[in-house]
């Protein structure tokens, strides 16, 4: 491992153990701003898998929030065990296997398509599926799942969940930042850069496409079964919802698509934002999310990250020459 | 001579009523440098994307080793051990140079083996370690160029199809990329040149096939190729207005 390499993981496990102890003192209101904002992150790091390092947009994203909430759901009202470790366990697997399978059921066809019609498939298999959990009485999603009281009684719930979703944080960085650094990963950029050009040097695409759609979807999935169990009840409507998938894309845009902390610092500053900061105004989410993006789209269209380099190298006196990403 | 590395038997291809190339065949024997030269539209870059499989032949077939790789898909024929550089840079350029070119070296023939090795190589090849942490995008036309020759020599290739690597180097840079191109058919590899500087073609070759309207009109050595008067001919006839 390079010295760089060495510094980022104990960088990052450094921040994992400042947040875990911060578990331990924050108020319940402020452990609950905490588990949205890792909920928030986890999935638009999970996103980020295919759509920040492919720029493959997928705008249904919350069809794996939904299956894997609804896996952990089912399977723990069929399987009554005892201990939370067996129940988060058997949730989380359960999530994390079922969105695994319907990532490989749909990768293939899906994946062949390119860019916007990817985007477009996307958001129709999401619709479908949030049909078939409301139509089929076996998933109940039209009256709805109770999922089991999995927190320890000697652990508060919102203490609990705090650092559950902060674990599963730092398994979805840890996973997106090995793709990154693997060949997978310079596979993924070379797509997102030139399809052709990258399939010319050798790079399966399809291949790599898939494997990052069966890693973002699991990651995604493994996110619903927490948002699920943390909620304790579920209908298709609180799962299966556009909203979700769009959070995901936007805290990636909000904080820049030119690396990992992109999505972990938009998912900050936008769950502050509309949910702490206009939590009075939650009617207004959409509303106040979509000018966000205008605004990001014409202010900052290389998100907060982006914005605060080319502050950086003015503040240094180099040229401010934009991202090295002009996508 | 040792034997072809590639073969190419009635190779064809048809953009409706255009034949960009037609009825082409020839083969290119292991460890030279053969050039493939012609006019402007002559054919020479539609045949490049024909061996790569980027686009399907409407008829012949192509042999690799021995092997039909017509039909199989690009990144499949790159692993074989076919490297491209396009004559219209394709630059990934939100990436740094170095990555860039360790891409072709992860996805070569032989893939993720002594990848930083084979990534420092082409950078010094083509010149250019200096460049290596700047983002492609910064780049100039000349650097790009050599940046495509990087990222296919990284691949390790056993055939390296150029397509006018010396368009727009200075004359130094040109005699630098010759001389890297010369130095790997002497290590075992195999070169396809297209190429319009002609000097440099006939320095360089063992051999030269000519294009003309898609049809092949000769084939052989370099000092044959330049006297043979329907060589002569397309070229003139080419430049007159
Ligand atoms: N995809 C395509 N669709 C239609 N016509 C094409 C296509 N590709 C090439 N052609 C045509 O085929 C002919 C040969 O083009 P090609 O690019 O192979 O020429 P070339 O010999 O490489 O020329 P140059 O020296 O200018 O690079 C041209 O008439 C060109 O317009
Ligand atoms: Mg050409």
């Amino acid at each position: 491992m390079s010295a760089r390499a060495l510094m980022s993981v104990a960088l990052g496990a450094a921040a994992v153990g400042g947040l875990a102890w911060l578990g331990t003192v924050l108020s319940p209101f402020h452990l609950r701003v905490g588990l949205s904002i890792f909920l928030s992150a986890g999935m638009a790091i999970g996103w980020y898998i295919l759509g920040g390092f492919a720029r493959y947009y997928s705008f249904g994203h919350t069809v794996f929030v939904g299956v894997g909430a609804f896996a952990a759901a089912l399977t723990l009202q069929t399987w009554r065990f005892d201990g939370w470790v067996l129940q988060v366990a058997t949730g989380v697997g359960a999530a994390m296997a079922a969105s695994a399978v319907l990532a490989a059921v749909i990768a293939l066809p899906i994946l062949r398509l390119r860019g916007h019609y990817f985007t477009i498939a996307m958001l129709a298999v999401a619709l479908v599926c949030a049909e078939a959990a409301s139509a089929f009485p076996v998933f109940r999603g039209s009256i709805g799942l109770t999922l089991p009281d999995v927190a320890p009684p000697s652990v508060r719930p919102e203490r609990f969940f705090y650092w559950m979703s902060l674990g599963a944080v730092t398994l979805a960085v840890a996973v997106a930042a090995l793709i990154a650094r693997a060949r997978l990963g310079y596979g993924l950029f070379a797509i997102r850069e030139d399809e052709d050009a990258a399939q010319m040097l050798g790079v399966p695409t399809t291949r790599c496409k898939v494997l990052a759609f069966l890693a973002s979807g699991t990651i995604t999935g493994l996110m619903g079964a927490l948002y699920a169990l943390n909620l304790g009840y579920i209908t298709t409507d609180s799962v299966f919802r556009g909203a979700l998938s769009l959070d995901m894309i936007v805290n990636s845009l909000v904080g820049g698509m030119g690396s990992l902390f992109g999505p972990l610092v938009g998912a900050v500053v936008m769950t502050l934002l509309t949910k702490v900061m206009l939590g009075d105004f939650l009617e207004y989410h959409l509303a106040i999310t979509g000018l966000i993006v205008v605004a990001i789209v014409f202010l900052a269209p290389d998100g907060l990250l982006g914005l605060a380099e080319k502050a950086w190298r003015r503040v240094r006196g180099g040229n401010a020459g934009g991202g090295a990403d002009p996508r | 001579m040792s034997a072809p590395i590639l073969v190419a038997e009635g190779i064809t291809r048809r953009f409706g009523q255009l034949a960009a190339v037609a009825d082409v065949s020839f083969a290119v024997a292991e460890r030279t440098v053969t050039s493939l030269i012609g006019p402007n539209g002559a054919g020479k870059s539609t045949i490049f994307n024909l061996l790569t499989g980027y686009v399907p032949l409407t008829g012949g077939r192509i042999a690799f080793r021995g092997t039909r790789i017509d039909g199989l898909a690009t990144h499949r024929i790159a692993r074989l051990g076919v490297a491209r550089a396009f004559q219209i840079a394709r630059p990934f350029r939100g990436l740094s140079v170095r990555d860039n070119v360790k891409v072709g070296a992860l996805y070569g023939r032989d893939g993720p083996r002594d990848v930083a090795a084979a990534t420092e190589r082409g950078l010094r090849l083509a010149g250019l370690e200096a460049v290596a942490e700047r983002p492609a995008a910064e780049l100039t036309i000349g650097q790009l160029r050599r940046m495509e020759v990087a990222r296919a020599i990284a691949a390790r290739p056993d055939l390296l199809l150029a397509d006018e690597p010396l368009a727009g180097l200075n004359p130094t840079e040109s005699d630098e990329v010759l001389a890297s191109l010369r130095g790997l058919v002497g290590e075992g590899m195999t070169v396809l040149l297209v190429e319009h500087d002609m000097p440099a073609v006939m320095k360089v070759s063992d051999r030269v096939l000519v294009l003309d309207a898609g049809r092949l009109i000769a084939d052989g050595r370099p000092e044959d190729v330049t006297r043979d008067p329907r060589v002569i001919e397309a070229y003139l006839g080419a430049e007159a207005p």
